[in-house]
């Protein structure tokens, strides 16, 4: 699916750039992470009012239309500069330069993406661990430690399965820049195309671990997570930050953004907090109290 | 009469546009892979190491975009593919072009086209369910080079074994029976006379079926591991050059070193499966011309 979705976004960047002036619309881009949450919202968003003055009645009676693409968290962040986008996705804290030279952008985080590391609970690995320290996975994950005897010595000499998300799925990119750092991944890792596929290869191979997005492996009887560095990837340590593995996903606008704009983030940070669960990632609103 | 002739010029004048619109959109996919293909890629990456040494990580830090890894994986499973599927296609050909009754025939025709009709993704989908189960059994992943190269043999199996029936019954009987009438036994006749009379026919076949197990992807995605690693074993993974683009393409941004190391790679594969067409029309025009004579 998500495949298929970003096959379809040069479509839609055309389709994009050559409604570039119509009046009514508003438009979306950046983070590749957050491109199915938004354009799950987005959706549901034209479902829901169709019209501008639907949404809000000093609004003209245009049709709404919310224009979703990808490009990273770079152009989220670069083409809100240029006018390009309305509201930029942006999967990572806004540096110190990116604040000043947008003077002073609204920025909201609208989700938390993190990365658990799991196994099914016939795993060797089960048994005796709890946790991982963020040095282990490192050596784990670059395929320097590939047999479970030399994770934890009890353990027989049996092969590691790695398993990871293909090319630089959101997940990937954390994991890359907290964990493995300077590091390469091993080479001999299993890729999927998608979450779904990579959790159904875990909780059938006995030898397999991965990094995956928490969201997608909490309600799963099978598999089990392990705490890094000492703390579980609960929701609770995800919203309040003491898990390291996680990320802010941002929407950002430029200071006292215009009124359709602001609406669809009111929009994002309300209902759309239902789909971001559903996508396997952290609601932030949601889980306040 | 008017009337028919002008439909007939409507005819002959849309099947010229249709015909000119089907060359002139493949000179654009042609022409569209060679302009944004770039080799070596960026000033960074070496042709040695494009080609063959350096180790596919676009987001490491500095990126290796070695491409080595995905074409020896590409020829190992098609290799391991055809050199399992042609014995047991040729046996098929044999069957059907000499000892099948028609009734047989009739059951063995239809069912070749069926099984080289079926989607890739349900022979993909098969071999998850079935294959790497079992593999599993002895092995880390069932995934691997070896389970790959199995699928994608009974996927070009009924591409070689169809030319190889052509083949066989395109030798020209008197031959056989002139053969026979000297007394010689059946398989002297079969192996003396039909083989090598079919044999451009047989290996125009084997060069068909290897271009379309060069074109496959999703089966060997699903089945081979998707592993940016080279193969060291059979029973090791891989990535071969059709998975590596699917798998990267949708990532990389427009005109990065990454979009067009996977153009490159797109164009290596175009020019090897063009290269490999180009020989089966040789081999097919050697054929006909020894099927007349």
């Amino acid at each position: 699916m998500q495949r298929l979705v970003s096959l379809a976004l040069p479509v839609l960047v055309l389709a994009g750039a050559s409604v570039h002036a119509q009046e009514g619309s508003i438009r979306v881009g950046g983070s590749t992470t957050a491109l199915p949450i938004i354009s799950s919202c987005a959706a549901h968003f034209m479902e829901k009012y169709g019209s501008w003055d639907k949404a809000d009645s000093s609004l003209a009676k245009e049709q709404a239309v919310v224009y979703v693409t990808g490009g990273g968290s770079g152009f989220g962040v670069k083409g809100l500069m240029n006018g390009t986008i309305d509201l930029g996705l942006v999967s990572r804290d806004l540096k110190d330069s990116e604040i000043q030279a947008l003077g002073g952008p609204v920025a909201h985080v609208f989700a938390r993406d993190a990365v658990a590391i799991a196994t099914n609970t016939s795993n060797p690995l089960a048994k005796t661990k709890q946790e991982f320290t963020t040095e282990e996975l490192a050596a784990v994950f670059s395929g320097q430690k590939d047999r479970f005897s030399q994770i934890d010595g009890r353990l027989p000499a049996k092969a590691v399965v790695l398993l990871t998300r293909d090319a630089s799925g959101g997940v990937t990119e954390i994991f890359q820049e907290r964990v493995m750092k300077q590091q390469r991944l091993a080479a001999s890792r299993l890729q999927f195309p998608s979450t779904a596929a990579l959790i159904k290869k875990l909780e059938t191979n006995d030898s397999a671990i991965a990094f995956v997005s928490a969201g997608a492996v909490g309600g799963d009887g099978q598999l089990r997570t392990y705490a890094v560095d000492g703390v579980m990837p609960t929701q609770e340590n995800i919203v309040n930050g003491k898990y390291s593995l996680n990320r802010p996903m941002l929407i950002v606008a430029r200071p006292s953004p215009p009124r359709r704009a602001q609406l669809f983030i009111d929009y994002v940070l309300g209902d759309c907090q239902a789909t971001v669960k559903e996508m396997g990632f952290v609601p932030v609103r949601a889980a306040k109290p | 009469m008017r009337r028919t002739s002008l439909a007939d010029a409507a005819l002959r004048q849309g099947s010229l546009v249709a015909l000119t619109g089907a060359v002139l959109l493949l000179a654009l996919v042609v022409g569209y892979i060679f302009w944004e293909s770039r080799i070596p890629p960026s000033s960074d990456v070496s042709l040695a190491g494009f080609l063959l040494f350096d180790r596919w990580d676009p987001t490491g830090q500095p990126h290796r975009l070695g491409i080595g890894h995905a074409w020896m994986a590409t020829l190992l499973i098609v290799g391991l593919a055809v050199a399992l599927a042609t014995p047991l296609a040729i046996a098929i050909g044999i069957f059907m072009a000499e000892v099948a009754p028609p009734a047989a025939r009739a059951v063995a025709e239809p069912a070749l086209q069926v099984l080289a009709g079926v989607p890739a993704v349900v022979y993909g989908f098969v071999g998850c369910a079935t294959l790497v189960p079992l593999m599993e059994l002895w092995l880390p992943t069932g995934e691997t080079v070896l389970c790959a190269a199995l699928v994608l043999a009974l996927m070009v199996l009924p591409f070689i074994a169809a030319t190889a029936a052509e083949s066989f019954s395109l030798v020209a009987r008197e031959l056989r029976l002139a053969g026979l009438a000297l007394g010689v036994s059946r398989w002297y006749a079969f192996s003396r006379i039909t083989l090598r009379k079919a044999a451009p026919g047989l290996i125009a076949g084997i060069i068909l079926g290897t271009g379309r197990g060069l074109g496959e992807t999703l089966a060997v995605l699903m089945l081979s591991g998707n592993s940016p690693v080279v193969p060291d074993s059979l029973i090791g993974r891989g990535q071969p050059l059709t998975a590596l683009i699917a798998t990267d393409l949708g990532e990389s941004a427009i005109h990065s070193d990454r979009y067009y190391a996977l153009f490159s790679a797109g164009l290596l594969l175009m020019v090897s499966v063009i290269a490999i067409n180009a020989l089966v029309g040789q081999l097919k025009r050697r054929l006909l011309g020894a099927g007349q004579n």
